[in-house]
């Protein structure tokens, strides 16, 4: 069976240009198929160097082990730094969350925020974050100075994210961020929540070429998206994103 | 000769096509060439693609010809995305249910000859192919040699891990 000999071009899978295996690996990352793109990383040295870029932009840890190890893995293997661009960290009970409790504050595992910190500062590429049931109760005021290294994120989710703050409001475990996260701009902020405390809206920005508020439903928690949360020339950040943007300004 | 909405190809081996000028142009590659020739009788040589490869290539672009307004569309945002996870055709499928050297050989042609279309489904073939085998599986398939030594593999296995944070 096959082609004759002489009327082959290729010799070998070798001589298949690269691209075609870019583009193969590309299908299974759109398709999450981490399980089948984790064997194509072991099938040899040459597959490792074009599949690990695929296998590792969009991770998703989920927080039943501790961040400690995670960022212990980090700064261990430098190049999985390299490829990182999309991280999730999530808690356990996602997916039993509203079914079972509305308010299942004992079932978030709580986390540093410091290593949270360090974590985003090891991933040259990170461009999306994303937490999501986590319990940031625990973190010690972690206090950034305008001199510490910041990163610019496109997208900022923080999803069912809970502080010990003495004043719980939804908008505690963004101050908690803003105060922690070493961020220099932000694109996108999304933030999800359950809590009806949740202000109906974000007031218009006052000057909404820079900044624009919408409220959207997702996943049937109320979600604010602010774009732009950070104007090229200062003053007035709305005021229901509140410290964020004030935060953003005083890093700069 | 002298229809002019038909041309000839001469493969590398020196066999002969003669296509639509409009099946032709579904590769960009050779709907440039025609461009810069203007009118012209002459046969357009494709060198790097033998006779039975180029025999598939326009058995996909005849097939795929009604396609070729959809696909000149502007690209969009997002376009790739919602490629990558549209489903591969029962024709398509098909067409590529021939041995694997053959199979390459198309994908690679349709590379070279710039016809997108190809490519895509080509590699969404290649990717069902993979899809939920074991290194082993795959190196088996491809033929491919395992130059990890067991620790390097195991310290793989465990990095893996990570990614497979689910």
């Amino acid at each position: 069976m096959g082609l004759p000999t002489h009327l082959r071009s290729l010799r070998s899978l070798r001589d298949v240009p690269r691209e075609i295996f870019f583009e193969v690996f590309a299908l299974l990352e759109a398709k999450e198929d981490k399980a089948t793109l984790s064997s194509c990383v072991l099938v040899s040295r040459l597959w490792r160097n074009m599949a690990s870029g695929y296998l590792w932009s969009r991770i998703t840890i989920r927080t039943s082990r501790p961040l400690e190890d995670f960022l212990e893995f980090l700064q261990r293997t430098s190049v999985h730094r390299e490829y990182i661009h999309c991280l999730t960290l999530r808690g356990p009970v996602s997916a039993l969350y509203e079914e079972l409790d509305p308010t299942p504050d004992h079932l978030l595992v709580p986390q540093s925020v410091t290593v949270l910190h360090d974590i985003v500062l090891s991933l040259p590429k990170l461009l999306h974050l994303s937490l999501q049931y986590i319990d940031l109760s625990s973190a010690p005021e972690h206090t950034l100075t305008p001199s510490s290294p910041s990163i610019h994120l496109d997208v900022l989710e923080l999803r069912h994210v809970a502080t010990d703050c003495p004043n719980p409001s939804p908008v505690a475990p963004l101050n908690l961020m803003l105060r922690t996260l070493p961020l220099r701009s932000l694109g996108e902020l999304k933030i999800a929540s359950t809590d009806e405390d949740l202000p109906s809206r974000e007031p218009e920005s006052q000057d909404s070429r820079n900044t624009s508020c919408q409220e959207t439903r997702y996943d049937g928690c109320r979600q604010w998206r602010c774009r732009r949360v950070l104007p090229e020339t200062q003053s007035m950040p709305p005021p229901g994103i509140l410290a964020f943007a004030f935060y953003l300004r005083h890093m700069r | 000769m002298g229809d002019s909405n038909r041309l000839t190809l001469v493969a590398s081996d020196g066999g002969k096509f003669v296509v639509d000028k409009e099946v032709v142009q579904m590769s960009v590659l050779l709907k440039n060439m025609i461009e810069d020739l203007g009118e012209t009788d002459e046969s357009i040589p494709i060198p790097n693609v033998t006779s039975p490869v180029l025999t598939k290539v326009i058995e996909f672009c005849e097939n795929h010809r009604t396609d070729a307004a959809r696909t000149d569309g502007p690209n969009v945002d997002g376009d790739d995305a919602r490629m990558r996870t549209a489903v591969v055709s029962d024709w398509d499928r098909q067409f590529f249910d021939v041995d694997q050297d053959l199979m390459f050989e198309i994908i690679v042609a349709a590379n070279y000859l710039d016809i997108k279309s190809l490519v895509d489904v080509g590699c969404k073939v290649v990717a069902d192919m993979i899809k939920g085998k074991s290194p082993q599986e795959i190196r088996d398939l491809f033929d491919i040699v395992n130059d990890f030594s067991p620790e390097e593999e195991a310290a793989l296995r465990k990095e893996n891990e990570w990614a497979n944070d689910r």
